[in-house]
C-alpha cells in the first residue's frame, strides 16, 4: 500500500510540478512572483472540458494551449509591462497578478457557474501496477509532464531562446549590452508559462473536479513546491514539487488527512528557514 | 429694512430646507430593515438562499408590504466563513441598525455571528444550518433547520438493517459536517466497527490517498460528510478509480441535485439523509415556479432552499403580530408551531431549533427516490 501512496504523490506532483515551472520561467525573467499564473491554469482547464465535448482531447488541448498563450500575453503586455514600465516595486505586481487571479476566477464562476465539473469520459478502475491502482490518464499525466519537462530542459539548455533567459535573469543589464532584447525574452517566457500552464490546466481537467478557484489551490501547491526546490532553478522546482506531493501523501497517510495543507507549508517555512535559495537554488541567476 | 427682509428670507428659507429634509429622510425610514447573511458568491452562493429570500420579499412588497411599509432586505454576503460573516454582521447590527437578521445560511456563518446578535438582542433566524452546537444558543437566536444530530442516527440504524459492520468515515472538518460523523461513530460503534475515521480541511482537492486509507481499511460501508458538495463528486470518483467496491452513504449535502444529475451513473446506489419533506406540495410547487420564472433555474437544493424562502415569511408575520421589536418577534418564535410553508410545517422547540423530520433517499438508474 505504501507504493500506492507514492503513485498517488507522482501524479499529484507531476501537476504541481507542471504549474511550478511556469511560475518560475516568469519569475526568472521578470523577477516577481507571478500569481497569476493560477488563472492561466484555471483558464486552461475550464476551456479544455468546454471544448472536450466538441472537439476531442486533441482539439481541446489546442484550445486551452492557444488560449493560455493569448491570455499571458495579453496580461503582459497591457498590464505586467504598463507597470514594469512605470517602475512598480514587485510588491505592486505580486499584488496586481493576485488581482488576475481573483477577477479570472470570478469571470469563470459567473460564465460556468459555481458547480463542480468533471470532464465528460467514464470513470474506469484503475490498472495494477505493482499492487498500486493507476488509471490510463493518470499514467498519461505522469508521462507527459516528465516529457515536456525534458523538453523544457533542453529549451533552456540547448536553444536562443533558453541562453537569452537565462541571459536575463542572471543579469539583465548585461545582457542588454551584449544586444539581448530583454523585452522580447519577458514575452517568450510568459508565452512559454502559457503553454505549461495549458498542459497543467489540461491534466487538472483530466484527472480531477474542477470549481472555479482551482487555480489557487494549483498555483499555491506549485508555489511551495518552486519555493522548496528553489525558485530559480527549473529542474529544482520540479523535484520540489514531487516532494510536495510526496510529503503531501505520505503525512496523510501516517498521520492525518486534515494536515494535508499544513504539511505542505511547515516544508515551505523549513526551507525558507534552513536554505532560502531551496534545495538547489543559487543565490543570483537561473539554473537550467 | 431691506436687510431685515434679506435675513427673513433666509430664515425661511434655511427652515422650509430643514423641513423638506425631514420629509424626505423619514419617507426612507418608512421601510421595516431587514438583514441577510448568507454566501453570495462562493461555492456555498449554489444553495440559492440569496435568491429565495429576495424572491420571498419581492413578493411580500409587491403585495403592500407588511401593514403598508415595504421590507428593505440588506443583504451581506457572508461566504460561509466565520470572517465574512461577523463583518456583514457588524455593519448590519450596528450601522444599519436591524433588529433582525436573515442568516446565517450555513452553519460556519450562522455560528460566527450567533454571539454578536445575542449581545445586541437582534433576532437571528438561520437557515440551512444543522449544527447541533447552534441549538440553545441564546435568548434571541432561532433557526428553521433541524439539528443534524439525528443524521447520524438515521444513517447507522440504516447500516445495521443491512447487516454491515465495518464502516469508515470521512468528513469535512466543519461546524456542520463533523458533528454527524461523530454522531455516526457512536452510532455504529454500538453494534459494529469503524475502520476508518478522517477529515479533510475546506478546499482539498486531493483524496487519493485517503482512499488508499479507506481500501486498505477492509471498510463495506464508506460515509462521506461533506460540507460543500464539490468534493461527493471527486471522492466518489477516486474511490471507484482504486477499485473500491464499498457501499456510500451521505449526508444530505451530499444529495445534491446538480451534481448528481450531471453523473447518475457514478452515484448509482448511493444512500443520503435527506429532511422529510414533500416536494409535490401545492407551497413547493408554487414556490418553485416563482424560483425557475425569476432565476430560470430550478430551486437548487429543494428543501433548504425552501425553507430560506420560509423564513422571510416567518419574519414578516412576526413584524405584522407583534411589530418590528426584537422581543416581540423573540416572542412570537418561540411560540411557532404549524406554520405552512414550501419546505413543510415548521415549528419551533425549546430550544429554538426547527422541529423536522429525515429520512433516507438513494440514487436508483439515475433517478433519486426514496430508500425503502
Amino acid at each position: 500500500m505504501l507504493f500506492q501512496v507514492f503513485v498517488n504523490a507522482m501524479i499529484v506532483g507531476s501537476i504541481y510540478a507542471l504549474v511550478a515551472v511556469g511560475f518560475v520561467l516568469t519569475y526568472t525573467t521578470t523577477k516577481f512572483l507571478n500569481f497569476g499564473h493560477g488563472a492561466t491554469v484555471a483558464l486552461s482547464a475550464y476551456l479544455f472540458l468546454v471544448s472536450f465535448d466538441y472537439v476531442g482531447y486533441f482539439g481541446a488541448f489546442i484550445v486551452a494551449c492557444l488560449s493560455a498563450v493569448l491570455f499571458n500575453f495579453v496580461v503582459y503586455q497591457f498590464l505586467y509591462k504598463r507597470l514594469m514600465g512605470k517602475k512598480a516595486s514587485k510588491v505592486i505586481l505580486l499584488l496586481v497578478s493576485f488581482g488576475v487571479l481573483i477577477a479570472v476566477e470570478s469571470i469563470i464562476q459567473i460564465v460556468f457557474s459555481a458547480s463542480p465539473r468533471r470532464l465528460n469520459v467514464p470513470i474506469v478502475e484503475g490498472l495494477n501496477l505493482f499492487g498500486a491502482k493507476i488509471t490510463g490518464i493518470q499514467i498519461f499525466i505522469v508521462i507527459i509532464t516528465i516529457l515536456i519537462l525534458i523538453a523544457v530542459w533542453i529549451v533552456m539548455k540547448k536553444t536562443k531562446v533558453g541562453l537569452g533567459l537565462r541571459a536575463i535573469a542572471d543579469n539583465p543589464d548585461l545582457a542588454e549590452v551584449y544586444g539581448l532584447n530583454s523585452k522580447k525574452i519577458i514575452v517568450a517566457s510568459f508565452m512559454i508559462a502559457g503553454v505549461l500552464g495549458a498542459i497543467a490546466g489540461m491534466a487538472i481537467s483530466l484527472d480531477y473536479v474542477i470549481t472555479p478557484t482551482v487555480g489557487t489551490g494549483y498555483m499555491i501547491k506549485g508555489f511551495v513546491g518552486a519555493v522548496t526546490g528553489g525558485l530559480n532553478t527549473v529542474y529544482g522546482s520540479i523535484f520540489g514539487s514531487y516532494v510536495v506531493g510526496l510529503f503531501e501523501n505520505y503525512g496523510a497517510w501516517f498521520f492525518n488527512s486534515g494536515y494535508k495543507d499544513a504539511i505542505a507549508f511547515f516544508l515551505l517555512f523549513i526551507m525558507l528557514i534552513i536554505r532560502p535559495q531551496g534545495l538547489f537554488g543559487i543565490k543570483k541567476g537561473i539554473r537550467g | 429694512m431691506d436687510k431685515k427682509r434679506l435675513v427673513n428670507f433666509f430664515i425661511v428659507l434655511v427652515l422650509t430646507i430643514v423641513i423638506v429634509l425631514l420629509i424626505i429622510f423619514s419617507g426612507t425610514t418608512e421601510t421595516y430593515k431587514i438583514g441577510y447573511v448568507g454566501a453570495m458568491t462562493g461555492p456555498m452562493a449554489k444553495y440559492g438562499s440569496y435568491e429565495a429570500v429576495s424572491l420571498a420579499i419581492d413578493e411580500i412588497n409587491d403585495k403592500g408590504g407588511i401593514s403598508g411599509k415595504q421590507i428593505e432586505l440588506i443583504a451581506e454576503d457572508g461566504k460561509c466563513n466565520a470572517q465574512d460573516a461577523v463583518a456583514g454582521a457588524n455593519k448590519l447590527i450596528f450601522q444599519d441598525g436591524v433588529k433582525v437578521i436573515l442568516g446565517g445560511h450555513c452553519s460556519p456563518e450562522s455560528l460566527a455571528i450567533a454571539s454578536l446578535s445575542e449581545e445586541n438582542k437582534v433576532i437571528q433566524l438561520a437557515s440551512i444550518t444543522t449544527s447541533p452546537k447552534y441549538s440553545d444558543f441564546g435568548d434571541y437566536i432561532f433557526r428553521t433547520s433541524p439539528s443534524s444530530a439525528v443524521q447520524g442516527e438515521v444513517i447507522s440504524n440504516a447500516i445495521k438493517a443491512q447487516g454491515y459492520t465495518k464502516v469508515a468515515i470521512l468528513f469535512e472538518k466543519t461546524d456542520y459536517a463533523e458533528p454527524i460523523a461523530a454522531n455516526l461513530k457512536t452510532g455504529v460503534e454500538k453494534f459494529g466497527q469503524v475502520v476508518y475515521y478522517d477529515q479533510y480541511v475546506t478546499g482539498t482537492n486531493d483524496f487519493k490517498t485517503e482512499v488508499s486509507k479507506i481500501v486498505e481499511s477492509g471498510a463495506e460501508i464508506v460515509f462521506i460528510s461533506p460540507q460543500a458538495p464539490d468534493a461527493t463528486l471527486l471522492i466518489v470518483k477516486q474511490l471507484l478509480e482504486q477499485g473500491s467496491t464499498a457501499k456510500i452513504f451521505g449526508n444530505d449535502v451530499t444529495g445534491n441535485l446538480s451534481v448528481i444529475e450531471k453523473d447518475p451513473t457514478i452515484f448509482e446506489g448511493m444512500i443520503f439523509t435527506t429532511p422529510s419533506f414533500d416536494s409535490n406540495s401545492e407551497m413547493y410547487l408554487m414556490f418553485s415556479q416563482k424560483y425557475k420564472e425569476k432565476y430560470g433555474v430550478d430551486v437548487p437544493y429543494g428543501f433548504w432552499t425552501a425553507e430560506s424562502y420560509d423564513a422571510v415569511f416567518i419574519i414578516a408575520n412576526a413584524i405584522n403580530e407583534n411589530g418590528y421589536d426584537s422581543d416581540g418577534i423573540k416572542t412570537y418564535l418561540e411560540a411557532l408551531t404549524g406554520f405552512k410553508g414550501s419546505s413543510g410545517t415548521i415549528s419551533i422547540n425549546a430550544l429554538h431549533d426547527g422541529i423536522r423530520s429525515y429520512s433516507l433517499r438513494t440514487v436508483k438508474s439515475g433517478k433519486i427516490v426514496n430508500y425503502e
